[in-house]
């Protein structure tokens, strides 16, 4: 023992703790000559010293070591795969492992003395050293099963326990597929399903009659045996209610266990109180899967932080809307399109929809509830509910009528209160608190709480991380708010006008037009009533409903209200205000639409005057203003003034609103094309490198605009010979503008033909094709078979296919292209020009070769007139001149074109 | 899947001085390490090295998403390592008391196949060092944990414990050098 322990009071190992330090900073010959200073009067201590700095020198692993032993027996003692065929327990004798769950292993076994053939399922605790509750949990599982008796539910045989005080549970053995697996493999149809669920309903009401709620119930706890016989399982988590239990008995735990998230119900996230209405609300997310093959959050558990908002607040699609929508669009879960699971259920989307639209749609809403008292009050009454529903008698459940409880949100925001940031930025971005001041419209200060209140009711925070996300909750969102506002707000127009007014703004700047329009008009209707033809807020109106009608080429209309709000507002604000500024930017995008250029940069120019002078807070609309100019100048090939202005505007936002606003993203892409329209490819190039790079940083990895400025990169790359680099960004831009816009968007198909036209010149002929086959399907669904976009995706397909030596095929695709470029384009102009050129080119590979010769020539004129020589067309028209000519047998026409042809 | 807000919510209690939270706070991290510790087996190869650094890790950011503060991610390491500690000095027990009083039939807690190895300690004896070492310098101990059981870097020993980053490394030097020196057999 010796120097291994030395007497340490304090005092002592203060002074240990000292000289070591010292010592220790030493190099190794100096510590003899310091110690022996230090401790000339106590050599216990210096001994002892000594010992510590070899110690620490030699730096030895022992307790890494120790650790790492007992961790690798503790995993291993935690380990449920291992193999214990063969292992007694009790009477028994283990077969195989069948499963884990939450608490523990579940074996398949046999009698050990081979007294009876049955096969039982034993579980066992395993964990117990970590977790002393677990054990306990599962003597309660033994009480409560022990209680149940009913066909349907997995019977209790026995129980007991293992040598060293593990307890177990025998069980029946349920040999049978999950209920969700079992009606697919069946193809069940919606008649089967629900009659199959009703059973289950009736065990669980068996449960719930004798004081117990199950908890944990999903798809792989009702195990379907082959006589189509279901079997409620795994009581695991279940809790016996006693009776006379205060509800918070029924709480659980802190730890005490949610095991399956997407299942839970709002009560048991937020730890409220646990009743079988939460069963009901399980079993209403099981019969929702069931319907419509999809679940109906998806909550991750990446992210836990996010669950309690999701199954607390979002409202999932109704079953008849989700299944006739394709995977990965808004609140769709899952990735088995709409086809192969309507077919699951004998069906298709369509019939599908109808058979749950109204009962199926109302009955799983009740059952999943957020609120527990209005679910359904017990598994009976879903049961009897849907017994009604399949003899066609009137169900009981309703669709919801949402209330709206201002006094609830009232107490919760006092003025100055933190509202959710989306809340703020809609009140800053529309015209709520310009309309509050006017106390004419409202009159108490609690109008401005309600509205608040209203909004933020409808309004939960979407993820700022994840642009396609706050587009979807919004839209989601807004669609909600429109049919309350409507329905709920009729007594107070005031406010109702100002809510639908917000909303339609919302919508247009979201890029949806037609509500958008609807909700103004509105609002426009209402307020022209109320407050007549004179006032601001029927002024304010006019100018948004007639941007909205611009973008819906509703010209007519839109100049008719802009002409009477700028009338208006000159009276009230005056020449030089932001409002007339805002009116003109509306005629000036009118007129450019309606091809008046003089006009719109008229009005262009003088809303850039009037913002300039107003100072900083109309930086964004200074900015905008400028950038719209910018367009107007590019569309009259002012190219140079037009780059002027852009990069005033980019500065004007860089200035005043930070280089993090979404505008510079946007004004980065538009320089970007401005450059390359200006011949100056370098600078493009390195333009849209920049627009991609300031646009992934500020609007993120999926947002739609990052995917425009790819597609255009990619283009420019292969037309500079780039095609690695070229189908890199197209790729990218692909996956991107799926994410943000759906699979089925146009712009996936506008990315498609970019990458069908690189993959051909690169010569990979069947991936062009592929490629360009499902631009055309995109394109055909998601515009219309005879859209200018599709006559696109038909030339390039067609000249795949010439390519490929299947010209003959190519024929028709080309044909069709042709009517639909000469349905709106005359001789002259470009795309009727390369139609036709393919066109050619396919005849010559026909061996048609006098009709192919005019169409190429003349084509080729237009190409180089109006595209330039260095245009992909164009030279690829020229090559092809050379092909026929060669191929006619017309060796000198085809040294003149040659000849021509870059090297 | 407990609620991080509340994990986050009972460190910031625990911070503050309610010993009680750590009670509240510690099924839940059970709950996490034990269910890592079973996923860890699935590609555990007997010469792979484990490490209880990575279990807490994970355990964090299961538990508590990326929206807790630096220093409660400290804190909530801390509560890790100890917890981790008392895991593995529950096991090692109970495995001893096993050996001790098993007979020849083969039972379903089965490590036999670790090999005993002559140079090592037994985790036991560490722990017992720990607990002497607590007596008169407590601080020491639980620097010594939490670099252990935890793997906290100095900067997060540091802001778990309070104390300076330059104390920590003090602490953790004659700590270990302490800690060695009563383990040599």
């Amino acid at each position: 023992m010796s120097t291994r322990t030395v007497d340490l009071d304090p005092a002592r190992w203060a002074r240990v703790e000292q000289l070591f330090e010292q010592a220790a900073a030493l190099a190794a010959d100096e510590r003899a000559a310091f110690l022996d200073q230090a401790c000339a009067d106590d050599p216990e201590l210096r001994a002892y010293l000594v010992s510590l700095l070899d110690s620490d020198m030699a730096q030895s692993t022992l307790v890494e070591s120790a650790i790492r032993d007992v961790l690798r027996s503790t995993v291993a003692a935690l380990d449920e795969t291992a193999d214990n065929a063969g292992v007694r327990i009790g009477p028994y004798r283990i077969v195989r492992t069948i499963g884990t769950g939450g608490m523990g292993v579940v074996y398949l076994a046999e009698r050990a003395d081979e007294q009876f053939e049955q096969q039982v399922a034993i579980k066992v605790v395993r964990q117990r050293l970590l977790d002393p509750d677990v054990q306990k949990r599962l003597l309660s599982e033994r009480q409560i099963l022990a209680n149940l008796d009913h066909p349907n539910i997995a019977r209790l045989f026995d129980g007991g326990t293992l040598h060293d005080g593990t307890p177990y549970l025998v069980m029946e053995y349920i040999d049978g597929l999950p209920i969700d697996e079992y009606c697919d493999r069946k193809n069940l149809g919606i008649d089967a399903r629900l009659r199959l669920f009703r059973t289950v309903l009736q065990a669980i009401h068996h449960a719930h009659q004798n004081l117990v709620v199950h908890r944990d119930i999903k798809t792989s706890n009702i195990l379907v045996t082959a006589d189509g016989s279901p079997k409620l399982l795994d009581f695991g988590i279940a809790r016996l209610l006693e009776q006379g239990d205060a509800p918070a008995a029924g709480l659980t735990r802190a730890g005490a266990v949610i095991l399956t998230p997407e299942n839970a119900a709002p009560e048991q996230v937020t730890h409220g109180p646990i009743t079988t209405a939460t069963d009901t609300y399980a079993l209403g997310i099981l019969l929702y899967r069931l319907l419509t093959g999809r679940a109906p959050y998806e909550v991750s558990m990446s992210r836990p932080a996010e669950i309690p908002r999701i199954i607390c607040h979002s409202e999932p699609l109704p079953p008849s809307t989700v299944v006739r929508q394709a995977p990965g669009s808004a609140a769709v879960h899952g990735a088995a399109p709409a086809d192969e699971l309507a077919a699951h259920r004998d069906s298709t989307p369509a019939r599908l929809a109808r058979r749950l639209r109204g009962d199926l749609d109302n009955i799983v809403h009740t059952a999943m509830h957020k609120e527990p008292e209005r679910r359904y009050r017990s598994a009976n009454e879903f049961a009897e509910d849907l017994r009604r529903h399949l003899q066609a008698h009137p169900v009981l459940a309703r669709p919801d009528s949402w209330h709206y409880r201002t006094s609830r949100f009232l107490r919760r925001h006092t003025a100055g209160a933190a509202m959710s940031a989306l809340l703020v930025a809609v009140l800053l971005a529309s015209a709520v608190t310009l309309t509050i001041q006017n106390r004419r419209i409202v009159e108490e200060r609690d109008s401005a709480m309600e509205i608040a209140a209203f909004l933020e009711d409808i309004f939960q925070e979407p993820d700022p991380g994840n642009a396609r996300g706050a587009n979807i909750t919004a839209r989601e969102i807004l669609g909600k708010g429109a049919a309350r506002i409507s329905t709920e707000l009729d007594d107070r127009p005031a406010i109702q006008a100002t809510l639908m007014s917000t909303i339609g703004r919302v919508y247009f700047n979201l890029g949806e037009y037609d509500p958008s329009i609807a909700m103004l008009e509105e609002a426009l209707e209402i307020r022209r009533e109320l407050f007549g033809d004179n006032d601001p807020a029927v002024a304010a109106n006019e100018n948004e409903l007639a941007a909205s009608l611009t973008r819906k080429a509703d010209y007519g209309r839109a100049e008719a209200l802009l002409r009477d709000a700028l009338a208006h507002n000159r009276r009230l604000h005056g020449e030089h205000s932001a409002q007339v500024a805002s009116n003109k930017v509306n005629l000036a995008e009118l007129y450019q639409a309606t091809g008046d250029p003089q006009a719109a940069e008229a009005n262009a120019r003088a809303a850039v005057d009037i913002y300039a002078a107003l100072g900083e807070t109309q930086a964004a609309e200074l900015a905008e203003a400028k950038s719209l100019l910018s367009r107007i100048l590019q569309w009259q090939n002012r190219l140079d003034e037009a780059e002027v202005l852009l990069r005033e505007a980019i500065d004007t936002v860089e200035t005043h609103l930070g280089p993090n606003h979404p505008l510079l993203a946007y004004y980065l892409q538009n320089l970007a094309v401005l450059a390359q329209s200006n011949g100056e490819l370098d600078a493009a190039e390195d333009l849209f490198h920049q627009a991609i790079a300031a646009t992934r940083k500020i609007l993120g990895e999926d947002h739609s605009l990052l995917g425009g400025s790819l597609v255009m990169l990619g283009r420019l790359l292969h037309q500079r010979g780039q095609y690695d680099a070229a189908e890199a960004a197209l790729r990218d831009a692909l996956r991107v503008h799926r994410k943000a816009r759906g699979a089925a968007h146009p712009f996936v198909g506008y990315d498609m033909v970019s990458l069908g036209m690189l993959l051909s010149d690169k010569g990979e002929f069947g991936d062009a094709e592929a490629a360009l086959r499902g631009a055309l399907k995109i394109y055909e669904e998601s515009l219309s078979p005879d859209h200018q976009y599709v006559a696109s995706a038909l030339t390039e397909l067609g000249a795949v296919l010439t390519n490929d030596g299947r010209a003959a095929e190519a024929r028709e695709l080309l044909d069709r292209a042709i009517d639909i470029r000469r349905r709106d384009y005359g001789a002259n102009h470009p795309l009727l020009a390369a139609t036709l050129t393919v066109s050619g080119h396919n005849l010559a590979v026909l061996q048609r070769y006098a009709q192919a010769e005019p169409l190429l020539l003349d084509n080729y004129a237009v190409l180089r007139k109006q595209t330039g020589d260095d245009d992909r067309r164009a030279q690829q028209a020229r090559r092809w001149i050379v092909e026929l000519y060669e191929a006619w047998g017309r060796p000198r026409q085809a040294d003149r074109f040659r000849s021509m042809l870059p090297d | 899947m407990p609620d991080a807000r509340a994990v986050t919510q009972l460190l910031g209690e625990w911070r503050a001085g309610d010993a009680g939270a750590l009670e509240r706070l510690t099924p839940l991290v059970y709950d996490e390490l034990r269910r890592l510790a079973r996923r860890y087996l699935g590609s555990e190869r007997p010469d792979h090295t484990l490490q209880a650094t990575g279990l807490v890790n994970e355990a964090f950011i299961r538990l508590a998403g990326s929206e807790v503060a630096w220093s409660d991610r400290a804190h909530f390491f801390a509560v890790a390592a100890r917890m981790m500690r008392r895991i593995l000095i529950d096991h090692a027990k109970a495995r001893n008391s096993e050996k001790r009083g098993g007979g020849l039939r083969r039972t379903i807690f089965d490590d036999s196949h670790l090999a005993a190895n002559a140079a090592s300690v037994d985790i036991l004896d560490v722990d017992d060092a720990l607990q002497r070492l607590a007596r008169f310098d407590a601080v020491k101990c639980d620097v010594l944990v939490l670099h252990y059981f935890g793997g906290l870097t100095y900067d997060e020993t540091a802001a778990a414990l309070g104390i300076s980053a330059a104390t920590v490394d003090r602490h953790l030097r004659l700590g270990k050098a302490w800690l060695s020196h009563e383990l040599v057999p």
